[in-house]
């Protein structure tokens, strides 16, 4: 059963998904394509992936061999054959869990080769006739998996959620664990980083997931969803002090530093390091639909809290502490208040950034005007039928 | 029209509508005008389900040989649509009908029906009209217009002289479709006249519907025409009737809104939209709401605001508002350059959605908008800083756009002329002013006037009871049974918005 668990992991080959990704970035970013596609190569031949192959070659232009796919469209069919064999075999002679077992094998052969519609109808066929929880579950997670692989988010979110359903009565925290690494990884392609870093942080004591990423790669996202959506406090608590991540920080090149510099309020190095990781971004098939939002996120943070400590500055001292220019500044700053995420105003004829404090009674009222109005739309619908 | 013969369904139908016809006898019988609104809100159900073979057989049955009615619809709709093996049809329908019976029980209740065979023959006004109208929504829906035209005027002549308050509903509707195929035909200018008699004749006699269909009719032949003086010259001269339906009510609010926003009168013309916008249906009327929601963008971008992203982002319109979301764009950055270009590119889109005039007065508020980003994040800012970062040729300009502006009321500021700065005002505590009051007020008096409205509107139970005690009779079965389908299907008639679309309460 260990065994077979392992194999489940093992499918589809997540790797591919970086690799595939790096391969429609420019050509001037990602210099070494050429290996990048040698590697996809040798694994779409060695799993024999017919579909993959073929659908990979055609979205990047490349020149299918006939011969190897031939080849591999032989060994495909000769594979399914001894695998329906198999499962007619166990279907007459043998008992629940051999035929539950002949007809997990060819799910994960066709979730193998990337055929996407049948591995998923077997998948479900296999999910039927199997009993125990944690099967259950493990199946759901590889159908997840294949969300991620083929970007179908549909998949992702109905599994998720009858996973979810299903481990709400069992009380295997290994596996309620890995299930929150998924959705976290889901939050953080929906841009819902503070969801993203809760789920992260309350799995990291036991991450298990090895399967969608590394360790390291966890402590990257869970890092850079947390400084972008938590408080001061929390942030100290959780991630800076936290033994975890203090232990695989060191290995994501400016991560530590990009935190520590914000908890210290070094905001030159801060910004030195944030371009560092915004350039870090662009290489992560998640991550980078939203590096523009992250860094302007992590922008009015620091701004904030530089802010938050002064009355009034001025523009030349706070475009030293940042070390850009002053006309640098006046942009950033007078794009960020008129958006109204940043509490100031700025005194260009006196050269100075004045604070204004965030009054709740207004900000209440303005509230409850903006979200009553639809309220009240809706109200009057129902007085429609009054006339 | 083909000869075809009557399927099931057909004759289902054409039981329902001689039902109807039997609800408008007994509105009239006894004077309740119920059971006649009852029928006009199935309209919207009723027309899908015609075919110019139901409408010959009704007539044939129903109307007496010596009506008029009967001699003009008989020329439209001849009997012979129906094909003649008539016997052999019915033979053959029964049998289908015992095999559906076999196969789906919910047909029993219809074929109980279908057996009764209603014998009506119409006896009052309203049956007549309300077959002309029936007839009329065909032609409309075959884009028959001519023999259209000529039934409208027929039916508008038989109604008049009868003038009777019972048949105002069907006036109202038949001249809205007289104006609309008028419009179709390219005949506009000519009915106005005949429109503006109309109104005078349905204002004296109380003729609510009418009315405001009328004014409706009117308003949108001006706006066809650019005539934003005579629009404005009938609405200060008459007066819209306030309790009528409610899609009449929301075109009135949509025309009232153009014509205020030509007039340059921005903030009445965004309440008009805003509220015709509120009260459209959510779902159908596309072109309608596509159209205000247009309008309601512009006007909103007149008035120094910014529409906000949720009025772009409804799913069935959203492609057909990307012009106008582009334009938004260029206006909130206040950026003219990109003003001028999505202007330059979409001048054609524009045009036709007769926005066209509008957006041209729109430089003047990139500039206004520009500056009102610069009082939200500057407190104290130069003539030359503004002149950079609004992209304005000379800083001596910027000078007399600001107090213009200030005098306008766009922004809150003063102006230093001999340091050569402008200074915000504080926005300060909008508590000590007296603005939440009323705004609070007013929403306070909304609700209250729609708790009031519904208390208004409630019906005693003791109807439900009188009716039990004559469930005995055939007849009470029915109306209970009507009865119970109104209060669950209230949903299907809503006006006249034309798709039937039960919508989300």
């Amino acid at each position: 059963m260990l065994e077979e668990e392992e194999q489940l992991k093992l499918t589809p080959r997540m790797e591919l998904i970086k690799y595939k990704f790096l391969m429609t970035l420019d050509d001037e970013i990602v210099e070494n394509k050429k290996e990048i596609k040698e590697k996809i190569l040798k694994i779409a031949v060695e799993d024999k992936m017919t579909p993959y192959y073929q659908s990979v070659c055609e979205k990047f232009g490349w020149e299918v061999d006939e011969e190897t796919l031939n080849t591999l469209k032989k060994s495909n069919t000769e594979e399914l054959k001894k695998l329906d064999e198999l499962i007619k075999n166990s279907e007459e002679n043998d008992g629940e869990s051999e035929i539950r077992k002949a007809y997990l094998n060819k799910s994960t052969f066709y979730c193998r080769i990337g055929e996407k519609e049948k591995a998923l109808e077997l998948f479900n066929e296999t999910f039927n006739k199997t009993v125990s929880i944690g099967q259950k579950v493990d199946l759901l997670m590889t159908k997840i998996r294949m969300g991620f692989f083929f970007d179908d988010i549909s998949i992702v979110e109905t599994n998720l959620s009858s996973a979810k359903l299903i481990l709400k009565k069992s009380s295997d925290w290994e596996r309620k664990n890995r299930i929150k690494v998924y959705e976290g990884y889901h939050c953080l392609k929906l841009r819902q980083f503070k969801k993203a870093a809760n789920f992260f942080l309350d799995s990291i004591a036991t991450f298990t997931a090895n399967e969608l990423f590394d360790y390291t790669k966890f402590v990257y996202y869970s890092v850079l969803s947390s400084i972008v959506s938590f408080p001061r406090t929390d942030l100290k608590k959780k991630v800076i002090d936290a033994p975890e991540i203090l232990t695989a920080i060191e290995e994501v090149p400016h991560l530590s530093e990009l935190l520590n510099s914000l908890y210290n309020c070094q905001y030159k190095d801060f910004y030195r390091h944030l371009i560092a990781i915004y350039d870090g971004m662009e290489f992560d098939k998640i991550l980078s639909e939203h590096r523009l939002f992250f860094c302007k996120q992590m922008r009015i943070i620091a701004y904030s809290q530089f802010l938050e400590a002064y009355r009034s500055v001025t523009l030349k001292s706070m475009a030293e502490t940042f070390g850009v220019s002053i006309t640098f500044l006046d942009k950033e700053l007078s794009r960020f208040i008129s958006a109204g995420k940043i509490h100031a105003k700025i005194d260009k004829v006196g050269g100075v950034v004045e604070t204004t404090r965030a009054d709740s009674r207004n900000e209440g009222y303005k509230e409850i005007i903006k979200i009553g109005d639809p309220m009240l739309n809706r109200i009057q619908k129902l007085a429609r039928i009054l006339n | 029209m083909e000869h075809t013969r009557l399927s099931s369904k057909d004759l289902i139908t054409i039981q329902d509508l001689k039902e109807h016809l039997l609800l408008l006898q007994k509105s009239v019988d006894e004077d309740e005008g119920r059971y006649l609104v009852r029928v006009l809100r199935k309209l919207s159900i009723t027309r899908r389900r015609i075919t110019p073979q139901i409408l010959a057989k009704l007539i044939e049955e129903s109307l007496k040989e010596e009506s008029k009615t009967k001699s003009l619809l008989v020329t439209i709709f001849p009997s012979t649509l129906i094909k003649e093996d008539e016997k052999e049809g019915e033979e053959k329908e029964m049998q289908i009908e015992i095999e559906k019976e076999k196969e789906e029980e919910e047909e029993e209740e219809e074929k109980g029906q279908q057996q009764r065979n209603i014998i009506i023959q119409a006896k009052y006004p309203e049956e007549k009209a309300y077959l002309q109208l029936l007839s009329l929504l065909e032609l409309f829906k075959l884009k028959d217009y001519e023999n259209a035209l000529k039934l409208c005027e027929f039916s508008i002549d038989f109604i008049e002289k009868k003038n009777r308050r019972t048949l105002d509903s069907f006036f109202s509707k038949v001249f809205f479709y007289y104006s609309r195929i008028n419009e179709i035909l390219g005949h506009s200018k000519l009915i106005r006249k005949k429109l503006l008699s109309a109104y005078r004749t349905s204002t004296l006699r109380r003729d609510v519907s009418t009315q405001a269909v009328l004014i409706n009719c009117l308003l949108r032949n001006y706006l066809q025409f650019n005539l934003y003086d005579q629009g404005d010259k009938l609405i200060s001269k008459s007066q819209f009737p306030p309790n009528s339906l409610n899609s009449q009510h929301v075109r009135y609010l949509y025309y009232l809104g153009r014509i205020k926003a030509i007039q340059l009168d921005y903030t009445e013309s965004f309440r008009c939209l805003r509220e015709a916008k509120r009260k459209a249906p959510r779902a159908g009327a596309r072109g309608f709401r596509l159209s205000v929601n247009k309008f309601l963008c512009i006007v909103q971008l007149l008035t120094g605001e910014i529409p906000e992203i949720e009025l772009f982002m409804e799913k069935d319109l959203q492609k057909y508002l990307q012009p106008y979301f582009e334009l938004t764009s260029a206006v909130r950055t206040g950026n003219l350059g990109d003003f001028k270009k999505v202007v330059l590119r979409e001048a054609k889109v524009f045009k036709a959605d007769q926005t066209y005039s509008l957006i041209l007065r729109l430089r003047q508020n990139v500039i206004k908008t520009g500056l009102k980003k610069l009082n939200s994040a500057y407190s104290r800012i130069s003539f030359e800083d503004i002149s950079k970062k609004l992209q304005l040729d000379s800083s001596d300009s910027v000078e007399s756009i600001c107090s213009k502006a200030i005098f306008d009321g766009v922004i809150d500021a003063i102006i230093n002329h001999e340091e050569k700065y402008i200074k915000f005002k504080e926005m300060g505590d909008l508590y000590s002013t007296l603005i939440p009051q009323k705004a609070f007020g007013q929403r306070i008096k909304f609700c209250l006037n729609i708790h009031n409205t519904a208390v208004k509107n409630m019906r005693f139970p003791e109807e439900l009871l009188k009716e039990q005690e004559e469930i005995d009779t055939e007849e009470g079965k029915e109306q209970l049974k009507e009865l119970e389908k109104m209060s669950t299907n209230n949903e299907e008639g809503k006006g006249d918005f034309d798709q039937g679309e039960p919508g989300n309460l």
